[in-house]
């Protein structure tokens, strides 16, 4: 049996830049983390040469051609695992619809278990690659690709995509104590609505062309949010994540709504600096720059609403269990 | 020539020719194995031994980083009862296949060091570890033996001199382990350049 732990990720920065339609004409780039939260996947040799998948819902089937978990299953194509395996998933938080990349997790997740499985080790990069392949060639989503990447690779990342096709990942040395400011200074709070990001991405990446003024000033603010966190300029980074937020409202509609808009609002009265929901929008969950101080005055202003304490997280996708014998 | 100065000049002959992306795989690979909490066993017998248990003391030391794992490595030439009673029972060629039996898992790695490449408990122990799913690396000269054929990944010291083949297996030792300490990052994550496939790309 393997156990392969996958991390969800923050995307502070840049969010709709990773999109191949608009960085293969002007290049895009990101600052985005992983968190500790994860998705656990296990897979497991069966006795018998059926098929099953465990999530929120089980399924047992003969081939992955009956499987309706779509992720797992073009995971399976990929590796050329057709039957014989148990696998289940188990995650941090709902499984659908939380801003936190679960998808993309979960695609490499799953490739990292399955080439575990077969005895095969293979590297971050690869898995990003062709998580990247399977959600977005195979399965249509309309999605960037930037959540493989840090699912892969873990850590504060800037990621840049060059109208090349070309990614840069690189990693943000910051000090001790800057990680530990950082790590006071965000919240996390659960807005209640699940929301399925592909109608909002859908909007949004149709609307690609007509937000292009908007898009370089959110790639613009990505470059000075990775300024202010190297010279560890916090407050102004929380400014500017107000900034950006207030931008990224304009590339879909339906990125936030009446309800969300309420809840920032008073977490902004109550002291907070800046914040953005985590995402596509439309739901999951809202994440806020508070300074320490003001934080129990943002938590009561939201008092109706689930906290999810979190903290970055460096490592990338990794196998915590192995135990194979053959 | 002097018989130093051609020591000297024929072991810079033979470094120049070693292979240096291998040594980088090698690496790479150790790298993996301490991120995922693999275990790593290290083996041979006379010199080979000593540079065995000197490379497991350096890979365990030397490359401490607060951020990072630690590498899991074990000797394997460096439990006398263990391998005496083995020895004794089991035949000498059977002292590390043993050894290893009690502890290797999938994606372990075993490194191998036998100069002529053929010594029967070396070759035996790498054939026991390949059949549980483990990485295994070999350190030879000569003509790489036996071992050069079945190892994954196989660094050869060109040389029909022991003493210089000897004294590289050593240096490759050193030039491993300071590499990840200078290093810490190197093969693991910290920045990574990479080309998405053009079907991404195209919309």
């Amino acid at each position: 049996m393997i156990i392969v732990q996958t991390p969800l990720r923050i995307s502070f920065f840049g969010g709709g830049t990773d999109f191949p339609s608009y960085f293969m004409e002007e290049g895009g780039c990101v600052l985005s983390s992983a968190i500790d939260k994860f998705i656990f996947l296990t897979i497991k040799e069966r006795f018998d040469a059926k098929l099953r998948v465990g999530y929120t819902r089980t399924e047992m089937v003969d081939d992955i051609d009956q499987l309706h978990h779509e992720l797992i299953r073009e995971a399976l194509r990929v590796t050329g695992i057709r039957n014989g395996v148990e696998i289940t998933t188990m995650g941090d938080i709902p499984s659908e619809g939380s801003g936190l990349g679960s998808s993309s997790t979960v695609t490499v997740g799953a490739l990292h278990a399955m080439y575990a499985y077969l005895g095969e080790i293979v590297s971050a990069e690869r898995l990003a690659r062709e998580a990247c392949t399977i959600e977005i060639v195979t399965l249509k989503k309309p999605i960037g690709v930037q959540d493989q990447y840090i699912a892969a690779y873990g850590g504060l990342r800037f990621m840049e995509f060059m109208t090349n096709g070309e990614v840069r990942v690189e990693k943000i040395n910051i000090s001790t104590e800057a990680r530990r400011a950082l790590n006071d200074n965000f919240l996390l709070f659960f807005t209640g609505v699940s929301r399925r990001a592909d109608s909002i991405l859908t909007e949004q990446k149709s609307n690609i062309k007509d937000r292009l003024t908007e898009l370089r000033e959110i790639k613009h603010m990505a470059h000075q949010a990775r300024d202010y966190l190297e010279a560890e300029n916090f407050d102004a980074l929380g400014e500017l994540m107000h900034q950006s937020w207030e931008l990224k409202k304009r590339l879909a509609g339906t990125i936030s709504n009446g309800q969300i808009n309420e809840m920032y609002e008073a977490a902004r009265r109550a002291g907070a600096i800046g914040g953005k929901i985590a995402g596509a929008g439309g739901g999951g969950f809202l994440l806020l720059y508070v300074p320490y101080e003001r934080q129990n005055k943002v938590r009561a202003a939201l008092s109706g609403l689930q906290e999810l304490p979190f903290r970055l997280e460096s490592d990338g996708t990794k196998i915590i269990f192995n135990y194979r014998r053959s | 020539m002097e018989p130093i100065q051609r020591y000297l000049s024929t072991l810079q002959q033979t470094m120049d020719k070693l292979p240096q992306p291998l040594i980088e795989e090698v690496i790479y690979t150790l790298q993996r194995a301490r991120m995922q909490g693999n275990q790593v066993f290290i083996m041979g017998n006379g010199g080979s031994a000593s540079t065995a248990s000197h490379f497991v003391c350096d890979l365990a030391k030397n490359t401490r980083n607060p951020s990072l794992p630690h590498f899991r490595a074990i000797g394997l030439a460096d439990n006398m009862e263990i391998f005496s009673a083995y020895a004794n029972d089991e035949g000498y060629e059977n002292v590390f296949s043993q050894q290893l039996i009690n502890l290797i898992k999938p994606g372990d790695i075993v490194i191998a060091i036998s100069a002529s490449g053929n010594s029967k408990n070396v070759v035996n122990a790498v054939e026991e570890a390949r059949k549980y799913g483990a990485i295994t690396i070999g350190f030879t000269g000569f003509s790489g033996g036996r071992l050069g054929q079945i190892v994954d990944l196989h660094i050869h010291v060109e040389s029909d001199i022991i003493e210089h083949v000897e004294d590289i297996h050593l240096m490759l030792e050193h030039m491993i382990v300071r590499t990840i300490k200078d290093q810490p990052y190197i093969g693991i994550t910290a920045h990574a350049e990479t080309k998405l496939p053009a079907e991404v790309l195209g919309d």
